[in-house]
């Protein structure tokens, strides 16, 4: 026998689940990816350029051009900008690479007032910590598995 | 038959709200309560360097109005309770440095408004003090910050997530005749029906809110029609519609005399969030919004419940679920003085 506050308490349930909206999946998606893919055009003008500019080999001139990208989404973070952007453009802008910078620019943003020791520095990969370390992690699980493989075969 | 436990006051004579004032930030402004605003900043710094010393130029702003509106001396406070949603309320802590008041800090996350309120209008009531400034605040920056990540961090937000609001509210409770008077006080108990969604409070907050409610009309003996306006804090889109959905199973209609703050201080449509929530919330829609309204006697009798999710971000990753908590104080209009 259910008590009448349980009943209440399925209602209310029921209405919680009904009332979700959920979030526009397929145009979220595709904004994602064309605004990504039209970030990705423009890393690779850039990276033609750079061959061209800096006579970079093909391998040289990938990290010129992940800098610049950090580098625009930190400042575009701080000058407040990046939050609209991400607004109208969706995830094509956050899974890049910009995304961490923009986490980690943001963090560092808000505890400037603690000093540079413990607020920025210490506050920095407050949010970034946890893809760093499941990043760190991972690609040497990965690496050792292919060397593991590698071996094998061989 | 367990034993009832007293949760409602209603007070023989009359407590009276001497004045109360309100400062917000720019967002605010835009919004339906913008117009009944005493002061309000252009950006979200309010002209200091960090989140935090912009919560306490709010909450200082609003506390130096109040006793200018009241026309009344530091000295003729007796008590100053007061609360936001930082940690160990350091903004209210910070601010109460700057007079020379007895001091309470105050926390029942965004119900802190009218817990501060029922705590000196007991403490008025009973003759133990002549006059309380009660202040609360909040802010956008500090508590996203605080709760959840930083504020230029990007991140889809779901769309039960609340905005908190940027802004403080102070209020002068005395025992002098004004028009507004505080009739009773319902004090809530922590409710928890297993809500585990830091970012959908409004829904957690519905049943603290109903309880509290339910409570306050069966401890007076009252019935719903007895009400002009019923007013939530900060429920929300989501929260108000299970707040109602609840008193209806219960067969209280109030549709058409309810108002809820979350919903109000954006515009009832506000975009990128369910409303607006933070103990500013329920604050400056009812010093400033309703209390307007009741001076044009618009409205006569008034029954405020402000609503607190009582998380932590600490508590909530530990997936523990949310206390919540709702506190009530009915204002009346007195008719008989001449203008206060």
């Amino acid at each position: 026998m259910k008590s009448e506050e349980q009943i209440r308490k399925e209602r209310f349930e029921e209405r919680r689940k009904r009332m979700i909206i959920k979030p526009p999946r397929i145009k979220n998606a595709v904004t994602a990816f064309v605004t990504g893919g039209l970030l990705a055009v423009a890393a690779q003008l850039l990276f033609n350029r750079y061959i061209v500019w800096f006579n970079l080999t093909e391998r040289e001139a990938v990290n010129p051009v992940v800098a610049t990208f950090i580098l625009g989404a930190c400042i575009l973070t701080g000058a407040g900008v990046f939050s609209r952007i991400s607004e109208k453009w969706g995830a094509g802008v956050i899974v890049p690479i910009t995304g961490f910078a923009n986490s980690v620019t943001s963090s560092a943003m808000e505890a400037r007032a603690e000093g540079v020791v413990y607020g920025i520095a210490g506050n920095m990969f407050r949010i970034a910590g946890v893809v760093l370390v499941f990043g760190v992690a991972s690609a040497y699980l990965v690496s050792f598995i292919r060397v593991l493989i590698e071996t094998l075969i061989n | 038959m367990m034993k009832k436990i007293r949760q409602t006051w209603v007070l023989e004579n009359p407590v009276y709200v001497e004045a109360a004032a309100i400062v917000a930030g720019p967002q605010e402004r835009e919004g339906p309560v913008g117009s009944y605003l005493d002061h309000s900043f252009k950006n979200l710094y309010c002209g200091e360097t960090t989140w935090e010393k912009a919560e306490r130029a709010l909450m200082k702003e609003a506390v130096d109005r109040s006793l200018k509106k009241a026309g009344r001396q530091t000295e003729d406070i007796d008590m100053f309770a007061a609360g936001d949603l930082l940690n160990q309320t350091v903004t209210s802590n910070y601010t109460a440095r700057d007079y020379p008041w007895p001091y309470m800090g105050l926390y029942s996350a965004c119900a802190t408004s009218m817990q501060s309120v029922a705590l000196l209008t007991l403490l008025v009531h009973s003759g133990i003090i002549k006059r309380g400034l009660s202040a609360v605040s909040s802010h956008y920056g500090a508590a996203e910050r605080q709760f959840r990540n930083p504020v230029e961090h990007v991140r889809q937000k779901p769309s039960t997530a609340m905005k908190t609001v940027t802004g403080a509210g102070a209020v002068i409770l005395s025992d002098s005749p004004a028009e507004i008077a505080v009739g009773s006080v319902t004090i809530g108990k922590a409710v928890d029906w297993d809500m585990k969604d830091p970012l959908d409070m409004g829904q957690a907050m519905a049943p603290a809110a109903y309880e509290t409610f339910r409570r306050h009309l069966e401890d007076t003996g009252r019935s719903e029609k007895d009400y002009d306006l019923i007013l939530t804090g900060d429920l929300s889109m989501f929260g108000s519609r299970q707040f109602l959905e609840l008193c209806e199973e219960d067969g209280l209609f109030i549709t058409d005399k309810y108002l809820d703050g979350g919903n109000t201080i954006f515009g009832y449509h506000p975009s990128g969030c369910a409303g607006g929530s933070g103990a500013a919330c329920s604050a400056l829609v009812t010093y400033g919004y309703v209390f307007h309204k009741m001076r044009s006697a618009h409205w006569k009798k008034v029954l405020c419940i402000a609503t607190g999710a009582l998380f932590n971000p600490l508590t909530v990753r530990q997936k523990e679920t949310i206390p919540c908590i709702a506190h009530a104080v009915e204002f009346i209009r007195v008719e008989e003085t001449a203008g206060g």
